[in-house]
């Protein structure tokens, strides 16, 4: 378990400070929501009552702890010892576990979000064309095959995903030996998992 | 022959093959167990190899199946006579041997030690691959639309299958009150309270995590933070001015037919410069005269402050004087001043009296603090260590009860393969009973052997007695008649004799050869030649039935 003592600290402060136990929880739901990709269930400003810096301190130190957690893939055993060694006390404990298993999956899920991709392939459109004959061109060397990748891309402007086309020509010979290209390839994932 | 019909038997019914319970021996194999058994196991062998499990109904067909299973038979390399009749006219001995053969070759299970699985990171990870890679292959596909934040849920793990909803890593300067902080400025705290943002809200939400986590826009290294000092570029740029300066002038010189103007605006230019060179050493003399006013003043207070003091001695001194002018007055205050010493040393040795003790119990408490201090830090010491003991046995029993169900899970796998016991059990009865066997045949043959050495004895004493007895009535044949005719008779008795031998060795030999024959004959009886012959004409019928059948179809299509 690398957890660092940063955060063993951070922790440790959240474990001495005195919120109540009804605001620990809907902070904690708060923060687990927010991990998970949804929308914060509860309104921060109503659980702040008369300090909301400490509050606002607990809340970036559960989101760090809680996505800390999930990046290292920890079961509830691993959460609840790592909790207890910083003397969480048994019901707060309690509350962080059930919390983090129900949405450990989904933050895994949003943490997986993180990083660049390639586009990805979804669909894949096509047609033949035969050029009979044109004004520069007075035999044609058979089909051409115009094709057109569907590809899901990550829209930086936008912050959502976008379908891409990724549009191409070739011709018999081209397609065919990109159509190999791709056999050898799954052909590879297969003796993979064959091995 | 038992026990190997037992284990043919045992090994077929764990390939689940359907049995029944009451078969003992391949004798009561029936043609259609032969073929699913045969099947069965071709298939184990080679799970490429596709065949029905039950005889088919048709003749010619049966025929096609079992001529087929006897060409993969004999491609895996039986050596023994192999054909489509060993299937369907079976007889035991030769079904025993093919069944023998294929039952070897059936592939074991394969049994993973258990050292395999205590695996490193690297192994792990590659499985992992291989496992996602595999349930990738495996899973139908599934528009991207339906997929939450572009992964699928397969119970064991989560599959990524669609990279659209991945935004790049980026992180943002995010500010979080620090309350464990200890000087703090009273402002950032109002700050802190009343102005500024959720975490959540200071960056775009895809943002909050990676800052939260990375924070890499901070430099909060060290070597972020030091300034390094680049005295070679400063005195290279002060190089460059000192060679412009240079230039400037040159350019000065080399045109001297420039306007009278241009003249008089450096002369100027000069005068300014001197004048500014005056102002400056002006500003110079009178910053210095201002510092020395300054200090001036600061002496003039200090004289005054000392005067002061000088002047209020002054007054205590003749007030003093005026009053020891009188005598009485010196002698009371010498009295005080003699009690004074005296109640002060008293006061001192009373100190003395209460000091000491308090002293040493101050001591001893302090020696008591420190010991129980040591104390404290031992037992902590020795509680971060169970700490850590607990820690590590935690993992081990978490690792060991992983280990534990793995071996369970292994354990029921091999309990099906009970029989390896009996196996062996069966495998060392045989030995023993081998063992027996040729002891007693060792005893036999040496049984043998004496009787041999009898018999070759007992020859030998014939034949000496023969020759002594020949001598003696040849030696008197030649004086009396009756000794010759007695010659005579000994010579027919011996030959007669030898007769006899030869005959009973003959009979030997005959009894031998007919023995055989009988064993032969055996045999052949068990190959129940009559009535698989039968049955060779009732399936050429049933052909011939079926072979019109077909026949009569075809011209009535042709009609």
């Amino acid at each position: 378990m690398n957890i660092s003592e940063e955060l063993k600290t951070r922790l440790k402060f959240i474990s001495n400070c005195n919120i109540t136990e009804d605001v620990y929880k809907k902070l904690l739901e708060n923060t687990f929501a927010t991990l998970a990709g949804k929308s914060e269930t509860h309104s921060m400003s109503t659980l702040y009552n008369s300090k909301p810096d400490l509050l606002k301190q607990a809340h970036a130190i559960l989101l760090q702890a809680g996505a800390e957690f999930a990046r290292n893939n920890m079961n509830g055993d691993e959460v609840k010892a790592v909790l207890t060694e910083i003397n969480f006390n048994q019901n707060r404990t309690k509350l962080f576990v059930d919390l983090y298993e129900t949405n450990k999956d989904d933050v895994q899920v949003q943490l997986g979000n993180i990083g660049m991709h390639p586009p990805h392939i979804v669909d894949a459109d096509w047609k033949i064309d035969y050029i009979v004959k044109a004004s520069n061109l007075d035999q044609s060397e058979g089909p051409i095959f115009r094709i057109s990748l569907v590809s899901s891309k990550y829209d930086e402007c936008d912050n959502e995903r976008k379908l891409e086309r990724i549009n191409f020509s070739c011709n018999s010979q081209e397609l065919q030996d990109l159509v190999y290209k791709l056999k050898d390839a799954v052909r590879h994932c297969q003796r993979l998992t064959t091995e | 022959m038992e026990e190997v019909d037992n284990i043919i038997i045992d090994s077929l019914r764990n390939l689940s093959c359907n049995i029944d319970e009451d078969v003992q021996s391949l004798k009561q194999f029936t043609t259609e167990i032969v073929y699913s058994s045969m099947v069965f196991c071709l298939q184990a062998i080679n799970p490429d190899i596709h065949f029905v499990h039950s005889l088919p109904q048709s003749m010619s067909l049966r025929l096609k199946n079992a001529t087929t299973i006897a060409e993969h038979i004999k491609e895996l390399g039986y050596r023994g006579d192999m054909g489509y009749q060993t299937i369907l006219y079976c007889n035991e001995i030769e079904i025993r041997r093919v069944l023998m053969f294929l039952v070897e070759r059936l592939p074991r299970e394969v049994h993973k030690s258990t050292v395999s699985t205590e695996l490193g990171y690297v192994p792990k990870l590659v499985k992992k691959i291989d496992e996602s890679v595999r349930l990738n292959l495996e899973k139908p596909w599934v528009p991207s639309e339906f997929l939450k934040f572009g992964s699928r849920d397969c119970k064991k793990m989560v599959l990524k299958q669609d990279f659209g909803y991945g935004h790049n890593l980026q992180s943002e300067i995010i500010q979080i009150p620090d309350l464990q902080k200890q000087d703090c400025v009273e402002s950032l705290k109002q700050y802190w309270v009343h102005y500024l943002p959720e975490v959540t809200k200071q960056c775009l939400k895809q943002n909050v995590v990676p800052s939260l986590l990375y924070r890499d826009s901070e430099f909060t290294d060290l070597a972020f933070s030091t300034k390094v000092e680049n005295v070679e570029t400063n005195s290279l740029v002060n190089n460059i001015e000192i060679s412009n300066a240079n230039l400037v002038k040159h350019n000065g010189t080399t045109v001297p037919e420039l306007s009278i103007f241009e003249i008089e605006i450096n002369k100027i230019r000069c005068a300014i410069e001197e004048n500014k060179h005056k102002y400056e050493e002006l500003q110079i003399s009178y910053n210095n005269l201002d510092k020395q006013l300054a200090q001036i003043t600061d002496e003039r207070h200090k004289k005054e402050a000392a005067l002061k003091e000088s002047l209020t001695k002054i007054k205590t001194r003749s007030k003093t004087l005026a009053v020891l002018q009188n005598k009485e007055n010196l002698i009371k205050l010498k009295n005080l001043v003699d009690n004074g010493n005296k109640r002060l040393v008293e006061l001192a040795n009373h100190w003395n009296d209460i000091q000491s003790p308090l002293l040493q119990e101050y001591q001893e408490l302090q020696e008591q603090l420190k010991t129980r201090k040591s104390k404290i830090r031992d037992e902590e010491q020795k509680l971060q260590n169970l700490k850590d003991k607990k820690i590590s046995l935690k993992k081990e029993l978490s690792e060991k009860e992983k280990l534990e169900q793995q071996l369970a899970t292994e354990y029921e796998k091999l309990n099906k393969n009970t029989n390896r016991s009996a196996y062996t059990r069966r495998i060392l009865e045989i030995i023993a009973n081998i063992k027996k066997q040729s002891e007693e045949i060792q005893k036999i043959l040496i049984d043998t052997k004496i009787v041999q050495k009898d018999i070759n004895s007992l020859n030998g004493q014939l034949d000496r007695s023969f020759t002594l007895s020949d001598e003696l009535i040849f030696r008197d044949a030649k004086r009396d008649a009756m000794a010759r005719s007695a010659y005579k008779l000994l010579a027919t008795l011996h030959k007669d004799c030898g007769e006899v031998v030869q005959a009973v060795t003959t009979v030997g030999l005959v009894e031998r050869e007919s023995r055989n024959l009988q064993e032969q004959i055996d045999a052949e009886l068990c190959k129940e030649v009559t009535s698989k012959l039968e049955r060779l004409n009732n399936d050429i019928i049933e052909m011939k039935r079926e072979n019109a059948l077909l026949i009569n179809k075809l011209t009535e299509r042709t009609c």
